[in-house]
């Protein structure tokens, strides 16, 4: 992009036109000063500017690295539902603990999509272990049904 | 008392990772040695019909910020489930005995 002139170099660049050749030899070592006043101050503003960036993608970054990244609410909730008290804390800490892995692998939404796969194939065995359950104290209370009456 | 599949991988996974087996490492443990991942929902629904055998014992772990502010449960192969794995360990290396590989799978 072409750089507009201050007046001070429209005012060297009339004065070498239009002044005397000692005048204008002067004028164009101070025009040439100039440039160069002009073009670093150019550049060290580009450069402050660079380097307040990467300071502010360091504060993103030291920020994200502090919050956790949340797995997915409604998987986790079924698994409360149907999991046995004594184990839920446990399962829940290691699908978290991979949650937390894949994030760092493969990325948050992935991570999310696989944290509900997981989720999904636990259900079944937990259902199988709830029906087992169900019926083991369905038999006791027949039995005793049975034999009270 | 017979145990299945799952249930002999499950211990032999426990007892390899000694002492510090817990769901996470028991499942990429079989699935290292196995070449498959069972569901973290199977190696639990496992572990407690385990438990209620008598076969494994569990102890609380350390809460870690990776899970969750959710505790570790620590699992080890109790005696009788180390009696009862290795005999049924042998009775599928006895019904092994004598067969000749070839000829059965043609």
């Amino acid at each position: 992009m072409k750089r507009k002139r201050t007046w001070a170099e429209r005012k060297f660049l009339m004065d070498y036109h239009f002044g005397s050749s000692d005048y204008r030899r002067t004028a164009k070592v101070e025009f040439q000063v100039l440039i160069m006043t002009e073009e670093s101050r150019v550049l060290r503003a580009s450069l402050d500017d660079l380097e307040a960036k990467i300071e502010r993608d360091k504060e993103i970054q030291a920020v994200e690295s502090h919050q956790a990244p949340e797995p997915p609410r409604l998987p986790e909730f079924l698994l409360v539902v149907f999991a046995s008290a004594e184990y839920c804390d446990a399962w829940l800490g290691d699908l978290n603990e991979r949650f937390t892995r894949d994030c760092q692998a493969v990325g948050l939404s992935r991570a999310r999509r696989l944290y509900w796969a997981r989720s999904l194939r636990s259900l079944w065995p937990l259902l199988q272990r709830a029906i087992a359950r169900g019926v083991k104290w369905g038999a006791i209370l027949s039995t005793l049904k049975r034999l009270m009456g | 008392m017979s145990i299945g599949v799952l249930e002999q991988q499950v211990m032999l996974a426990i007892m390899g990772l000694q002492p510090s087996a817990y769901g996470v490492s028991i499942a990429d443990h079989i699935k290292q040695r196995a070449g498959y991942e069972p569901s973290v929902g199977s190696i639990y629904a496992t572990l407690e019909r385990l438990e209620e055998k008598g076969f494994v014992k569990s102890r609380q772990g350390e809460i870690t910020p990776t899970r969750g502010g959710k505790r570790k449960l620590y699992f080890t192969v109790t005696a009788t489930g180390q009696h009862t794995l290795r005999e049924s360990l042998e009775v599928i290396s006895s019904l092994k005995r004598g067969i000749r590989w070839t000829e059965a799978i043609a």
